[in-house]
């Protein structure tokens, strides 16, 4: 799946090389790395070094799992700050409805994770907490609001350094589970921090489970 | 033969039919199939806020916010494998931003489509059918 995120362009200034192309980072998920200095045409050192060795939804959950890149690529990775995501559907050229939500939503969570200092803002990268970001269309908008919750493993004592940003290889510390939600209200959300969030729980099963998957179970929805 | 077949057949049913039912019926239910995709909330474990909304909460849906409250919606989420997330630090995406000349998202889409290994469902992998 490729999403368009709101996530800010890192400011690359200081050591900039990419000539006239855009140059941007990826979020890379279940693997929670963020790759930086993507460029148009360091698309194919991205799949081949760090989309196809990642691991994946179905994959087992390994606790020595890492990734690496060469350095002539260009591309430098490190681990995600955070622990837990919450991605809303805010496309609204695509539909009206993500984009009267999306911002709603992101208000109401973003009160509850105040109170417990989970909130993380999009230039926050305080390590733990939860990053809120806005996606582009991700399908099902008849069931708006879309929501996706991606939720980590604990950190292990050998992750406990965390990679500085630019590492050539980062130990991976993945998502464990993601649940997507749908049919979101703001009324929703504090139960939503509460359980789904910091207990991977799911409060209403039937009008807003649309499915996911659980690594440590290796069950999916699909 | 062949017209005395139900004959025979028939009355050996009959009279073991009722035993089964009775049988199923003195019996618990056994459900197979694989656990629940996620653990749910009940007030027991979690407490009665587990079933109460939010109370202290003022933001509202405008009143035209209207969407499907009735169809099945557990399952209807395609496969997918990994997801990435590219940044560009706005939201006003036009209506399929992969088309976007030149842009990092046109350049993965591009690329993603030959280049991405099909990853094989592990032995282990279960299916979660509903809740």
């Amino acid at each position: 799946m490729l999403s368009a995120s709101n996530i800010p362009i890192p400011d690359y200034s200081d050591n900039d090389d990419s000539g006239e192309e855009p140059v941007s980072s990826v979020l890379l998920l279940p693997a929670f790395v963020i790759v930086d200095r993507v460029t148009p045409s360091r698309t194919p050192d991205l799949i081949t070094h760090l989309v196809n060795p990642s691991p994946c939804n179905t994959s087992s959950l390994l606790p020595l799992n890492s990734l690496s890149v060469p350095p002539e690529s260009g591309l430098k990775i490190r681990s995600c700050p955070h622990d837990y995501l919450i991605l809303l559907c805010s496309h609204r050229t695509r539909d009206a409805r993500c984009g009267q939500s999306a911002p709603l939503l992101k208000k109401e969570f973003e009160r509850h994770l105040r109170q417990r200092d989970l909130y993380r803002d999009s230039l926050d990268e305080r390590p733990g907490g939860v990053g809120i970001h806005f996606v582009s269309h991700f399908g099902g908008h008849k069931f708006a609001a879309n929501v996706i919750v991606y939720r980590r493993t604990p950190l292990l004592p050998h992750q406990a350094k965390e990679s500085a940003e630019g590492a050539a290889s980062v130990p991976l510390r993945e998502a464990k589970q993601c649940i997507w939600l749908a049919r979101v209200r703001p009324e929703d959300c504090e139960n939503i921090v509460r359980y789904t969030i910091l207990q991977g729980k799911v409060v209403k099963p039937n009008r807003q489970l649309r499915g996911g998957f659980d690594r440590e179970r290796c069950i999916t929805s699909w | 033969m062949a017209s005395l077949l139900p004959l025979l057949i028939t009355p050996v049913t009959q009279k073991v039919a009722p035993i089964e039912s009775l049988l199923t019926s003195l019996l618990p239910k056994v459900t197979r199939g694989p656990p629940p995709l996620f653990e749910l909330t009940t007030p027991a474990k979690d407490g009665p806020e587990c079933i109460q909304d939010c109370s202290s909460c003022d933001i509202t849906y405008p009143e035209k916010f209207k969407i499907n409250e009735t169809e099945n919606l557990y399952g209807t989420v395609m496969p997918w494998e990994r997801h990435l997330l590219v940044a560009t630090g706005k939201a006003n995406w036009i209506s399929n931003f992969m088309s976007e000349e030149g842009s990092i998202g046109e350049a993965i889409a591009k690329t993603h489509g030959h280049m991405v290994e099909k990853v094989p469902q592990p032995a282990l992998h279960q299916k979660r059918d509903s809740h």
